[in-house]
């Protein structure tokens, strides 16, 4: 009995049953006439889709900055490069890397000019990241329309200025990491390549977090003055790890963008964050401590549950409820790990 | 604060109070909900039947409810009169066939919980109840069993999925 | 010498505000606007907003900062709004009885809130700003699949054919702007609606009286320290929660104000840009995360709106699209409150640390 208690006070309640709902909506799924193994494809799809931008998450909250509200700001440059490299006319699997390697730069510059703002306001870092994160979306809706770039499959057609809504990546990188190395087994479909590629980023953060920069960065996050007492600048750590994950966040949206194919520019990038906030969270996280598995087990289950619960419902009840569901789930995870006390100690 | 309360000290002098504002605010809210309450009547100038019995539309009418402005009814005609609150005077003069006049006035009471009603002047004029000659208001649609708004109508309404807080960002303030 | 850091000091504490004044008398002439258009647009946009942006005051009192939960009282008047429309209460009778409906929704509301921000004090703001998202799901719950089913209600002007679930936009007839119109007054083609400005001046009022009652003492007191305020004997705890109870009842009736001058109910979106725009206008005014003044309102609500008003015209005029103004007002509503909350912390820290070294200061003179 003890046992399973501290089990679950380990684990925490609120994740326990998040995980299992997801089980009982597996388990529902092939009654009300669902495919578990197209399920458990898309599932892996989206975990594909997300999984980096939730990995954006664990350089700051290890060296205490928070959770990363301001991800939009790695979103958007992200999307410079996207544009850029589609601006070049390359197509294919290159287009992907130009991408990349775009977006590094300004990934670099505002993370560096983020990090440092940041460094000035320690205490309240979430809700000023949740207004630099809108204030540089708005800021970029304006760019979008006056920037200077021409290529066709990116211009509003009937005035030749200005960049769409949405842009198709068709021809350029979609699917390009989920079509790689991608196993198909009857109706599952495990794409190799998304999970390679996030593990390789996982792999590369882990060993990061290893190393003598990493290990001084998480002693900054739980103990900013016994760092700062054993000669390691906290200010220098926290802006690295703040240009970590803004740079991840670029990945991220460009890794999402090859799964879904749409390029969204304007008010898209705005509330990206929350989702992976509460994935996060879900996965066991809380403000000031965060793991590679945290992330993993966390977008399993957001996304799990992202894509079961529609379908379920609405064979179920034919009511579509699923996205009210959702918001209240999500949100209410950031809420629960907000006001817990282990958090309140920072 | 120190120790348990007691139930004397639960009822005492300012719990009595606030029973008393929270009593006054849900007496101010009934009141409010009378007084307040739009009702839609049709004054409804045809033939009728009302168990079993035909009542025969007007010749000519002229109607003014709660000392309005008058208008004048022929056969068929069906006007509305919005009015707020339940009890209200109407005032009618008609004609029969053989042109003479008539002038009759009488008060009616509006179902609280309805908000369109329909008031049959020939049924009224006949002397009957006001609960006979005020029925409910039910549309055409509803009568003749044809489901208008609903099936492909009802399903082109919007019906918001992805809500984002904070998120209209040119929206009118 | 000393007059320059004067200036100093009053430009750096009031960036803000000078940064719109700038910004708008750039507008104005772009925009070409007529003097009293514009006049006119302002005493609407008082009348509509100052309820709303009023409500936040007494949090900032008590020291929670900026209170992004008043979104939740915003959702309460308009679920009273929701219930007169449907059963047809029209005028001054109908908004008292939204009033009504929506005050033990507001503080119930409130109370949740003020609970939460109690379990996460240093971060209120972003846990508020969390509860308005999430309440913002329990709303749509209610709202979306409630009613109708579960909620009784029976009209077709509000639920949606389906049966269930309210219309996405809701006309406001019966009520449209019966407060304004009961008493006004045109002085050169400008309405002055009178009763809405009794109403919003007895707020003032209210809001100047409670500063000095005992409540309010308290509020002031856990502002400045908690740690003192409990010494004191003051219930530190209960005293949050209820100036968050207070600010989302009142939060409720400037929303039933601010849809009754509008005349239409976005039932899904209203009350979510209702939190930003009125944090916007109060920090626009100058006001702080921890200092706010009914000064700061009345003078935040004229710049911004009159931002609101001229930055699309401008951005036309200018660009050749309206939509460059848009995004433009759009950027400048987060823009501002990012800058404000910087310029605070950084304030705030600058503070700590002249007062540490005082201390230090002083210690030394004492061993010396």
């Amino acid at each position: 009995m003890e046992k399973v208690k501290s089990f679950i006070s380990s684990f925490g309640l609120p994740r326990l049953i998040i995980a299992g709902f997801l089980l009982l909506l597996f388990i529902i799924a092939p009654f009300v006439g669902i495919r578990v193994g197209a399920s458990i494809s898309d599932t892996l799809a989206r975990f594909g889709m997300n999984s980096i931008m939730v990995l954006a998450m664990v350089p700051m909250i290890h060296s205490g900055c928070g959770l990363n509200f301001g991800l939009p700001l790695g979103i958007i440059s992200g999307l410079l490069g996207a544009t850029l490299s589609i601006e070049t006319g390359v197509t294919g699997p290159l287009s992907f890397l130009l991408a990349i390697l775009y977006s590094t730069p300004f990934a670099i510059i505002l993370g560096w000019g983020y990090g440092k703002l940041l460094n000035r306001v320690k205490g309240s870092e979430m809700m000023i990241a949740t207004y630099v994160g809108f204030s540089s979306v708005a800021f970029m809706s304006i760019m979008w329309l006056i920037l200077p770039y021409s290529s066709p499959t990116m211009v509003w057609g009937y005035s030749g200025s200005g960049l769409r809504t949405t842009i198709s990546t068709d021809g350029f990188y979609s699917q390009i990491l989920h079509n790689f190395l991608c196993l198909r087994i009857g109706s599952l479909e495990i794409s190799l390549g998304e999970i390679l590629f996030f593990a390789l980023f996982a792999f590369i953060i882990w060993a990061f977090l290893h190393t003598k920069t990493g290990t001084a960065m998480t002693a900054v996050g739980s103990n900013p003055i016994f760092a700062r007492a054993s000669g390691i600048s906290v200010d220098k750590q926290r802006t690295l790890s703040v240009i970590m994950s803004t740079w991840l966040g670029a990945l991220g949206i460009l890794c999402y963008q090859q799964g879904y194919g749409f390029i969204q520019l304007y008010q898209g990038p705005m509330y990206m964050a929350m989702p992976a906030v509460s994935a996060i969270l879900i996965g066991g996280a809380s403000v000031n401590k965060a793991s590679i598995p945290n992330v993993i087990i966390g977008t399993i289950l957001y996304q799990g549950i992202v894509t079961m619960t529609p379908s379920v419902m609405n064979n179920l009840i034919h009511t579509d409820m699923s996205e009210v569901l959702r918001i209240i789930v999500s949100n209410g995870m950031i809420l629960y790990a907000l006001t817990r006390k282990s958090g309140a100690s920072r | 604060m120190n120790g348990k309360k007691t139930i004397k000290d639960f009822f005492n002098l300012s719990f009595y109070v606030r029973l008393a504002v929270i009593l006054l605010v849900i007496i101010l809210a009934v009141f409010l909900y009378h007084y307040g309450k739009q009702h839609t009547v049709y004054i409804d100038n045809r033939t009728i039947e009302i168990d079993g019995v035909s009542y025969k539309a007007l010749e000519w009418a002229e109607v003014s409810v709660d000392g309005g402005d008058a208008s004048e009814y022929s056969p068929r005609t069906r006007r509305e009169a919005t009015v707020q609150r339940q009890k209200h005077t109407i005032h009618v003069v008609y004609e029969d066939e053989d042109f003479n006049q008539f002038e009759i006035e009488t008060e009616f009471t509006v179902p609280l919980n309805e908000t369109q009603v329909v008031l049959s002047l020939p049924a009224l004029v006949a002397g009957l109840d006001d609960s006979q000659y005020i029925t409910q208001f039910i549309p055409m649609a509803q009568q003749l069993g044809i489901n208008v708004g609903g099936g492909a109508a009802a399903a082109a309404e919007e019906i918001p999925t992805e809500e984002d807080m904070f998120g209209d960002m040119t929206a009118d303030f | 010498m000393k007059k320059e850091i004067d200036i100093k000091k009053f430009l750096a504490n009031n960036i803000v505000p000078i940064i719109f004044i700038v910004l708008c008398l750039i507008c104005i002439p772009l925009a070409g606007y007529s003097g009293q258009y514009l006049v006119s647009q302002i005493i609407t946009r008082i009348m509509r907003n100052s309820f709303l942006v009023l409500s936040l005051l007494i949090p900032i009192m008590a020291g929670m900062g900026l209170n992004f939960g008043m979104t939740l009282g915003a959702m309460a008047g308009q679920i009273g709004i929701i219930f007169i429309t449907a059963w047809n209460v029209v005028g001054i009778p109908g908004l008292l009885l939204a009033a009504i409906i929506a005050t033990p929704i507001a503080a119930l509301l409130g109370w949740f809130c003020g609970k939460m921000l109690n379990m996460a004090k240093g971060r209120e703001m972003i846990t508020s700003y969390m509860i308005s998202f999430f309440m913002n799901g329990v709303y749509q719950l209610v709202v979306l699949y409630g009613m109708g089913p579960v909620i009784p209600l029976h009209s077709d002007q509000v639920i949606l054919p389906r049966g269930y679930g309210v219309r996405n936009t809701i006309d406001l007839i019966n009520v449209r702007q019966s407060v304004d119109n009961f008493w006004s007054l045109t002085i050169a083609g400008v309405k002055i609606p009178l009763l809405t400005i009794i109403l919003i001046a007895l707020l003032c009022v209210v809001i100047v009286w409670f500063r000095k009652t005992k409540l309010g003492q308290d509020m002031r007191a856990v502002g400045q320290d908690m740690e003192v305020a409990r010494e004191a004997g003051i219930k530190v705890e209960r005293t949050r929660i209820l100036a968050i109870v207070i600010s989302t009842i009142f939060a409720a009736y400037g929303m039933i104000l601010y849809l009754s001058n509008m005349g239409t109910l976005n039932t899904y979106n209203s009350h979510s840009q209702i939190g930003m725009f009125s944090i916007a206008a109060l920090l626009v005014g100058g006001a702080s995360v921890s200092r706010a003044s009914i000064k700061n309102v009345f003078l935040g609500i004229i710049l911004f709106h009159l931002m609101f008003i001229l930055a699309p015209q401008a951005g036309r005029e200018l660009m050749g699209q309206a939509q460059i103004g848009e995004f433009f007002r759009v950027f400048i509503s987060y823009g501002v409150i990012t800058l404000s909350l910087v310029l605070y912390e950084i304030r705030e820290r600058r503070e700590k640390a002249e007062s540490a070294k005082a201390i230090a200061d002083q210690q030394k003179e004492e061993r010396a």
